[in-house]
């Protein structure tokens, strides 16, 4: 898919901003023009702003009823041929399901950004959580697969929007920026590159919108309103967009491209990165706000003259099996610190299924802090 | 690296006090972070901010155990004032709060000089501001008059510069 370079709308130097803002400036950047949506804390900042800043680039903002109008009317705008964007949190999320699987089932390109914050239910509204991963990953029904990231600076919260929104475009498939209240009301520095890279979908008039002979198993999509014929629906459907309710051929043939297009591109599209991990006997793995907590850390225990590394995930969603077994090859203990009662633990104990593997998780709706995260590995580093 | 906690109650500026010290070291040409903390109510309730200053990357944005505790409120400082660093200073609104006797504290009426001397009971948290300005290294006054021109709408600037000019002036005589 061609690679096309943008300028950057805001110019290019150091800002001082916030996490959600960053985000929606990330978005308009990505050329986000259609964003409907529910304000919710802690990721209202996020519509907000854009409330403000679409009209200046003709773009369209809309307040819906509620979450689940939030995520039809993107599905639609995706259609329209808009790069389209809703912000919410775990309540919202929930409520957003339905659509997402009907998103992934119509493979209709959007972003959905979850700031998450405490749950079950209604939780603490103002505090940080990241329960929401498992969800992100399982919560529609059916078979399928999504793409969710994960950002831990202000830097990430522009830089992998922008991301999210190229996924999205070059794979047909929602994309879901999990970040947590923490990264979205931190306000520190970070800097706008004149230019950006930007993927678009592929938008050429094809016969078999919904099956493909292309090798990636990305069929391109027509724009509604520019001639062709076409049935979106969430119902299991042939190449053609023609349900076909009953034939267990398609439904085994459909499901298996929606995995196999993520799958089969797992290389490209999971981003990690390593800080100390070559000579680790102790490796955190860890993403998002609790990544940064666990980077102090790992300082702290090389001071000591511990050999600590961090492998932090950028993507969660597909998860980087390979990745992990290799950083995890020489390390003697595996910690999992992360906001919520242990759920990236539970993959990374199914890849590293020879390894100990200890969880280290908080749920208090505050911030996992350095000093817990070093107390309890502290009791394994030998 | 310098780790500040400002504490008080929703509507005292203890948010926007913690981001304008972030963004002044910033535009200090340093790295400077910013968490707020604080319940679902409009006003009232225990609010917090961590400012981490530092001249690298900032790993962790918390100020776990601070170098410097600004208490603006009775709770604030009753459940932060013993995680102060050992070496670190507390300075604490003593119009507000009722005092533990402690080391390395300082002592200012910052809400009383704001609505006394500067008429405006908002700007208690800029007079704190001056005075961290006075008392230690962490940030120069003028790094902070410059923030605040950038961050605060430009019908308050003048009042707040006014709070961070008279609470560096208590700062220095109570150093």
């Amino acid at each position: 898919m061609p690679k096309l370079i943008n300028k950057s709308l805001l110019p290019p130097k150091k800002y001082f901003m916030q996490g959600n803002i960053a985000c929606a400036e990330g978005a308009l950047a990505a050329g986000c023009r259609y964003y409907a949506g529910y304000p919710i804390t802690p990721s209202s900042e996020t519509m907000e702003h854009l409330s403000n800043r679409l009209p200046e680039v003709n773009g369209v903002f809309i307040q819906m009823e509620d979450e689940i109008g939030s995520i039809c009317s993107m599905i639609g705008a995706s259609w329209a041929g808009a790069k389209a964007m809703t912000a919410t949190s775990g309540p919202g999320f929930s409520l957003m399901l339905e659509g997402l699987g009907y998103a992934v089932m119509t493979e209709t390109p959007c972003v959905i950004i979850n700031v998450q914050r405490t749950g079950p239910a209604t939780g603490q509204a103002t505090r940080p959580g990241q329960g929401d991963i498992m969800q992100a990953r399982w919560g529609a029904h059916g078979d399928y697969r999504i793409i969710g990231i994960s950002p831990w600076s202000v830097q990430e919260m522009y830089d992998l929007t922008i991301e999210s929104f190229n996924l999205a475009e070059v794979y047909r498939v929602p994309v879901i920026l999990l970040a947590d209240e923490v990264v979205g009301h931190l306000k520190e520095s970070f800097i706008i590159k004149p230019e950006i890279e930007i993927f678009n979908r592929d938008s050429s008039m094809s016969d078999k919108p919904f099956g493909t002979v292309q090798d990636d198993g990305v069929p391109p999509m027509p724009i509604f309103g520019q001639g062709a014929k076409l049935l979106v629906t969430g119902s299991t459907h042939n190449e053609f967009g023609i349900r076909k309710v009953a034939d267990p051929v398609v439904q085994d043939m459909l499901v298996k491209r929606l995995c196999a297009k993520i799958d089969n591109h797992k290389d490209k599209i999971c981003k990690t990165e390593s800080y100390l991990v070559d000579d680790a006997d102790y490796l955190f793995i860890s993403f998002g706000i609790s990544a940064r907590s666990s980077y102090a850390v790992i300082k702290q225990l090389r001071n000591e003259g511990i050999k600590a590394g961090l492998l932090r995930l950028k993507t969660i969603w597909p998860f980087a099996d390979e990745i992990i077994k290799s950083a995890a090859q020489n390390c003697k203990v595996v910690f999992v610190p992360e906001m919520n009662r242990g759920q990236l633990v539970l993959e990374v104990q199914r890849v590293l299924c020879n390894k100990q593997v200890i969880s280290i998780p908080k749920t208090q709706g505050e911030a996992i802090y350095p000093s817990e995260i070093y107390n309890e590995s502290k009791k394994y580093i030998k | 690296m310098s780790k500040i906690k400002i504490t008080g109650f929703g509507g005292q500026g203890v948010i926007l006090a913690g981001e304008i010290l972030a963004n002044a070291a910033v535009m200090d040409g340093k790295e400077g972070s910013a968490i707020g903390s604080y319940g679902s109510a409009a006003r009232g309730g225990l609010t917090s901010s961590e400012i981490v200053i530092s001249n690298e990357f900032i790993d962790a944005p918390f100020s776990e155990k601070p170098d410097v505790l600004i208490a603006l409120s009775q709770d604030g400082y009753d459940k932060f004032v013993y995680t102060v660093n050992q070496n670190g200073i507390i300075i604490v609104d003593s119009g507000m709060v009722s005092i533990k006797p402690l080391p390395k504290q300082y002592e200012l009426q910052a809400a009383n000089i704001a609505t006394s001397e500067i008429k405006s009971p908002v700007v208690a948290n800029m007079v704190m501001l001056g005075a961290l300005s006075a008392i230690t290294e962490v940030i120069s006054k003028t790094a902070l008059i410059n923030a605040i021109k950038e961050t605060v709408n430009e019908k308050f600037v003048e009042l707040n510069l006014r709070g961070i000019e008279f609470g560096f002036e208590k700062g220095k005589q109570i150093k």
